[in-house]
């Protein structure tokens, strides 16, 4: 009220709106002024964002109608409209107009404070002035209206119609309220109104629902159908048949969207099913859609497989022969009656197996008065193997599922076989109740993408995060089995491995995994799982990554602890741990690293020391910081942040948990350039925990983290990033049970991870880490089922892979993707759907050579070991097949890029061999040639012909520094704590020039001592070289001899290595030896030597090497005796006569171009498991510190 | 069985056979596990038509209907091994009539009391041991 106008502006118009007409004049003022007011609200709201936008099509019409009408208006200003002359219309109408002239802004009707200022003088009668202002204003409301409905527009439909509503509503309630105002009745109205336009609303909701779901169901199948099958032919010869500007990455997106829009699959499932099947995925499907018939299993101690036939026949049982390879199994096509309930069922005649469950029985041929063990994990069906034992023998069967236990023992009785003995329990724990068995079976636990026809869930609730649950579960299933199996034993020593999974890789005790990539579109994906008491799993999920963990600690002295992080900005970390048990702890971090970010993190204890803590947090400028801590119950714990955010932001947390479970936190940190982050958890009591992290975010941090585990499971982690060109070094040492080591060292990213398990918890780690745009993941995750998993087993046992005896099925996979798998992977079996009709199988039969397990104190280094006793067999066996096996894997090897398990050897050699792979091949098939022997020294084993391998090669592994988690690098983390070793190191390093640089030494301290174990690594290699090149000359015109005198000096060095076992396991070892066939005379000597050997070893190389000649007396030749004599000379001379000597060496042979690379590959082939011993001989040196 | 000991308690399921149990009243109740140990000795047998075979595997007694042949000099309540009539062993019994009495039985009466049958290796799985 009150609001001047321009009386020249438009107002003075006319006609009543619309809407001024309907109404009649208010008796209720209040009221009535509030619903309009209400009204015009809306309408304000709306309109006037709208009339900020541009100016329409429409809009314009109605502009010009505007205008038009505004001319009328002039002319009518005299007619006075009484009617509408109401102080609430007029209240409401002048507020609206207000808002609607501004909003509008076409109105013509200017800013108020220029109206007032003008017309101040004569314009003061309120009266004379609302009256066209009432007109103008309804005219106004009206237009306001229009705006509002049209310039929303039709996706504002019902907007408007709601608002129309209201009005109406409003209306009309003026109209009643004026005659009746009951307030029953109002408020009936009102509802029954309301629930009239739900109605409308509910009804156009589903009305355009129904068409946004057609929308997205129109995409028909058969299109889609057309259009795999084109990118498929496409695919099939891309060169010629890809469309211009398409990327093969396209298509294949395209592919995956279809297969799994069609098939109804989750797409990380379908771009597996793609790796493993790039042609036939389309046959793989189909067959995965159609049931596959149901198959028995004749029992042979009841009944034979004609007669069991002919009975169901008998029954109405259509049935056939399943195929050539089984006597026993029956296919059902169709029947009449339930075939798993007739009375031969139910008398045990037959079983209901399915197909691929006959398979890993064949492959065991369990023989009569064997023990055998089998762990099912999935329902395989009972025992079916022991059959072929006629009842005798033991049959051990643990299942870890109680339920299905029972069933076993139920089929096992109704079967009739009475030598099993069931148990139920943890398959991992099977080496600790019973380790002398013939054979075992193991049916690891899978994901099931081979039965998919079965269980058609697997095909969208599978994820990553499965597959590597279960592919960790089955790596340690696998160790147990071979660990439980007997490898004296005369019949046996197999191991069968089976899934029913297709995927190339699938593992409880404790798993944990860590990708990453920290450059844009990286992604980290970690998922830990710990089964059995200690639980753990966490995960990275990339760009706008996303970290999740999730550490669940189930039992008594619960351990967890998780970090992710994300580096970049938008990412963001949850973490979860759930301690399950008495001390249940539960924590769970969130946070946003970018301008904005935030951190949530809840501790939420459970029981008796009940503990909950929760921190929020605002990381930008002026941010804030949200601590609580609240202490439940008797064990009282207080937590305290304070952070810093803006640049110079420090952190600083601890947390002291004052009673029984003393727990100190500390934590500091900088953010920006030069930040520092140090965190320390000491946990004093029983069930110990000290985790530690740290890291540097931006270039020029740095991280120092310590944990310090007290009492019994002492645990250590050390971490620290060393940039710019960031490196990461962590190092989890864990004393007692489980023992873990983890590393990441960069620049141009290198990164070491090693898992020490030791005792039965197992425990393995993984970390892999890309630190800058371009670099690759050492450790992936992406591809494992089957055969990872038992290239894993054949780096940590001593195992070998034999023929599974089934003569159909598809080889197992050597290369897929940026794996690459031992070759005589080649030996295992996968069987198809699509192509046997069988549900989607795994098979692999292992041999177990040595019952010797490479322990914890050997850390995984015992791949040495492993290498050195592989190399002991072939060389006692020196079969043809061994021959064969080797050929095929020397030259898959080579084709392989370095995967490689010992970094420090490759990286020692790859500046001296970067050159010339066409001599190591040479160098490689000349042995064959020439000896039988030498063939053999080669090693079986993986690690160490991995080794041998890339040094050979000089692969491009250099360029693509990486770290496996092999024992090496583990060693190398157990070295880089014990700095004493590391000071004779580097005295020794001191003494000796060092020849060949491979990282730039940085200031930091750990990267100091990581050098020194490198060139101390490199040093004995240089040595070799050194000897080799001497002993050289003399034989440069016969390359046989050379070939020879190396793998005597080979020999040498496995002696060396062998006595360091024998140091280390000397009741073990000689029941190796006595397995051993050739050499036993070499064996024999290194027992009686080991004992002196170490404590000279300690003191002199060249003594040791002395030695080690003598001690294998029958071997050594002629040849051998020279190269002996060599190296005496090369180790006995000072390391600067060494050095010498090397210096010397390119002299004499520049001339031969030919043999100088041979030479050098040689001796790179000799440095490396030099490099070993060397290792070796530090830790018995290591041994003795720690044992005084 | 002696690698039975090496597994604990709480992890062992089962090794060797049931033969059945004592009931309250100290009488021996025998298992169906037993069946595979038993039948070759068994002295007394019954055998069941094919028709009645699904009855008595679903934990019926015999009626005389079912009956396709019996042992003879059969006594009451003697327990016998049910057969079918290929001689497959279905499981315990006890006869209810002696063979003289079968004889002249009505068809419908119980010929054979039920005690124990293959069915149970699926019915009864958790009891089995």
């Amino acid at each position: 009220m009150g609001r001047k106008r321009d009386p020249d502006a438009p107002q003075k118009k006319s006609g009543p709106g619309k809407k001024a007409k309907k109404q009649q004049p208010p008796s209720l003022p209040g009221l009535k002024a509030g619903a309009v007011g209400k009204r015009f609200n809306k309408g304000g709201a709306v309109a006037e964002p709208a009339a900020a936008k541009t100016v329409s099509r429409r809009s314009k019409k109605r502009l010009a109608k505007r205008l038009k009408k505004q001319a009328e208006k002039v002319e009518r200003v005299k007619t006075p409209q009484k009617k509408l002359d109401s102080d609430g219309e007029d209240m409401s109408g002048e507020s609206s107009m207000e808002e609607g002239s501004e909003g509008s802004g076409s109105e013509g009707c200017v800013t108020p404070t220029s109206f007032t200022d003008d017309n101040k003088a004569w314009l003061k009668p309120a009266k004379t002035s609302t009256l066209p202002l009432s007109d103008d204003d309804d005219d106004d409301s009206d237009m306001m209206d229009d705006d509002f409905g049209e310039e929303e527009g039709s996706s504002d439909d019902e907007m408007e119609e709601e608002d129309e509503d209201a009005d109406d509503s409003d209306d009309d309630d003026a109209e009643d309220d004026d005659k009746e105002a009951l307030p029953i009745e109002k408020a009936a109205k009102k509802l029954h109104k309301e629930q009239q336009r739900d109605r409308k609303l509910a009804a156009k909701e589903l009305k355009t629902n129904i068409a946004a779901s057609e929308i997205m169901t129109l995409p028909n199948l058969v299109l889609l159908q057309q259009r795999v099958k084109d990118i498929l032919t496409v695919l099939a010869d891309f060169k010629t048949r890809r469309k211009e500007g398409t990327t093969r990455k396209q298509y294949f997106a395209q592919l995956i969207k279809d297969l799994c829009q069609y098939y109804d699959y989750n797409e990380f499932l379908m771009g597996k099913f793609l790796e493993v099947f790039p042609q036939e995925i389309v046959e793989f499907l189909e067959a995965n859609e159609v049931q596959r018939p149901v198959t028995i299993r004749t029992n042979t101690l009841k009944t034979r497989r004609r007669d069991l036939a002919q009975t169901l026949i008998n029954r109405g049982v259509n049935l056939d022969p399943i195929g050539k390879w089984s006597k026993v199994g029956l296919v059902i096509y169709d029947s009449q009656v339930p075939v798993g309930a007739t009375p031969e069922y139910l008398a045990g005649h037959y079983m209901l197996q399915g197909g691929s469950s006959l398979l890993p029985v064949i492959a065991l041929a369990p023989q009569e008065r064997t023990s055998v063990s089998s762990t099912w994990q999935r329902h395989l069906g009972a025992s079916p193997h022991i059959l072929l034992m006629r009842n005798t023998g033991t049959l051990f069967a643990n299942d870890a599922n109680a339920e299905r236990a029972k069933a076993i023992v139920g089929n096992l009785h109704r079967l009739g076989v009475t030598n099993c003995i069931v148990s139920c329990m943890d398959g991992r724990l099977m080496p600790k109740v019973h380790h002398s068995f013939d054979r075992v079976l193991l049916d690891a636990p899978c994901s099931g993408t081979g039965v998919i026809s079965k269980d058609p869930t697997v095909k969208t609730n599978k994820d990553q995060k499965d597959i590597l649950r279960c592919s960790h579960l089955q790596k340690e299933l696998i160790l147990a089995a071979i660990d439980s199996c007997n490898a004296k034993s005369t019949s046996g020593g197999y191991v069968v491995y089976s899934t029913c999974s297709v995927l190339v890789s699938q593992l409880p005790a404790l798993s944990w995994w860590v990708s990453r990539l920290l450059c844009p579109g990286e992604s980290v994906a970690c998922s830990v799982l710990v089964s059995q008491s200690p639980a753990l799993s966490c995960r990275l999920l990339c760009p706008g990554e996303s970290v999740a963990c999730s550490v669940l600690v189930s039992q008594s002295p619960a351990l967890s602890w998780w970090v992710s992080r994300l580096l970049c900005p938008g990412e963001s970390v949850a973490c979860s741990v759930l301690v399950g048990q008495s001390p249940a702890l539960s924590w769970w971090v969130s946070r946003l690293l970018c301008p904005g970010e935030s951190v949530a993190c809840s501790v939420l204890v459970s029981q008796s020391p009940a503990l909950s803590w929760w921190v929020s947090r605002l990381l930008c400028p002026g941010g804030s910081v949200a601590c609580s801590v609240l202490v439940g119950q008797s064990p009282a714990l207080s937590w305290w942040v304070s952070r810093l955010l803006c640049p110079g932001e420090s952190v600083a947390c601890s947390v002291l948990v004052s009673q029984s479970p003393a727990l100190s936190w500390w934590v500091s940190r900088l953010l920006c350039p030069g930040g520092s982050v140090a965190c320390s958890v000491l946990v004093s009591q029983s069930p110990a925990l000290s985790w530690w992290v740290s890291r540097l975010l931006c270039p020029g941090e740095s991280v120092a983290c310590s944990v310090l585990v007290g009492q019994s499971p002492a645990l250590s982690w050390w971490q620290s990033p060393l940039c710019p060109g960031e490196s990461v070094a962590c190092s989890v040492l864990v004393s007692q049970s489980p023992a873990l080591s983890c590393r990441l060292l960069c620049p141009g990213d290198p990164v070491a991870c090693s898992v020490l398990v030791s005792q039965s918890p197992a425990l393995s780690w993984w970390v892999s880490r890309l630190l800058c745009p371009g670099e690759s993941v050492a450790c992936s995750v992406l591809v494992e089922e089957n055969e990872w998993v038992i290239d894993y087993a054949l780096k940590k046992r001593n195992v070998k892979l034999v023929p599974t005896g089934l003569d159909f099925g598809q080889d197992g996979f050597i290369h897929m993707k940026e794996h690459h798998f031992h070759p005589s992977l080649k030996l295992t079996r996968r069987f198809y759907p699509h192509t046997h009709n069988l549900d989607g199988f795994f098979v692999a039969k292992l041999k177990k050579l040595s019952n010797k397990i490479p322990t914890v104190s050997d850390a995984a280094g015992d791949g040495e070991e492993e290498a050195t006793k592989g190399k002991k067999r072939k060389q006692e066996k020196g079969g043809p097949r061994d021959k064969k096996q080797k050929m095929e894997t020397g030259s898959d090897d080579q084709s392989t890029s370095g995967d490689d398990d010992d970094e420090d050897d490759e990286e020692s050699m790859e500046e001296s061999e970067s050159d010339e792979p066409v001599v190591d091949i040479k160098t490689k098939q000349k042995p064959q040639k020439s000896s039988g022997k030498s063939l053999n020294l080669k090693s079986t084993s993986k690690a160490e012909k991995r080794s041998s391998m890339t040094s050979l090669k000089g692969t491009p592994a250099s360029t693509t520094k990486k770290i496996g988690k092999t024992p090496g690098s583990a060693k190398n983390a157990k070295k880089l704590s014990e700095k004493k070793i590391d000071e004779s190191l580097t005295t020794l390093k001191a003494a000796t020039p060092t020849v060949m640089k491979k990282t730039p030494v940085s200031g930091n301290k750990k990267r100091k001592s990581h050098d020194t174990v490198s060139r101390d690594e490199s040093e004995p290699s240089k040595r070799k070289k050194s000897l080799s090149l001497a002993s050289t000359p003399s034989q440069q015109t016969k390359k046989k001899l050379l070939d020879k005198s190396r793998s005597e000096s080979r020999l040498d060095t496995t002696k060396e290595k062998r006595k360091s076992v024998n140091n280390s396991h000397s009741s073990t070892s000689p029941a190796v030896v006595s397995n051993t066939i050739k050499t036993p005379k070499t064996l024999n000597g290194t027992p009686q030597h080991s004992a002196k050997m170490s404590n000279k070893k300690r003191k002199s190389l060249g003594k040791s090497v002395n030695v080690t000649p003598s001690a294998t007396p029958g071997s050594a030749k002629k040849p051998a005796m020279k190269s002996s004599g060599a190296t005496e000379l090369g180790t006995s001379g000072t390391s600067l006569k060494l050095n010498t000597s090397l210096n010397k060496s390119p002299a004499t042979t520049p001339a031969n171009e030919k043999k100088k690379p041979a030479n050098k590959s040689f001796s790179g082939v000799l440095s490396s498991p030099q490099g070993l011993s060397a290792k070796k001989r530090k830790k018995s040196l290591n041994k003795s510190v720690s044992s005084t | 069985m002696k690698y039975a000991s090496c597994v604990g308690k709480d992890e062992l399921i089962s090794f060797g056979t049931c033969f059945g149990k004592f009931t309250k009243t100290q009488k021996f109740r025998l298992h169906i596990t037993a069946l595979e140990f038993l039948a070759p000795y068994a002295k007394y047998k019954i055998w069941v038509k094919s028709s009645a075979e699904q009855q008595f595997l679903y934990g019926h007694h015999i009626m005389k209907s079912g009956l396709g042949r019996i042992t003879e000099g059969t006594t009451q309540y003697q327990g016998v091994v049910v057969y079918s009539m290929n001689d497959l062993p279905l499981g315990f019994g006890v006869a209810a009539k002696s063979t003289q009495e079968c004889r002249q039985a009505d068809p419908m009466t119980i010929v054979c009391f039920h005690q124990a049958d293959v069915g149970e290796f699926i019915r009864s799985e958790d009891t089995l041991t």
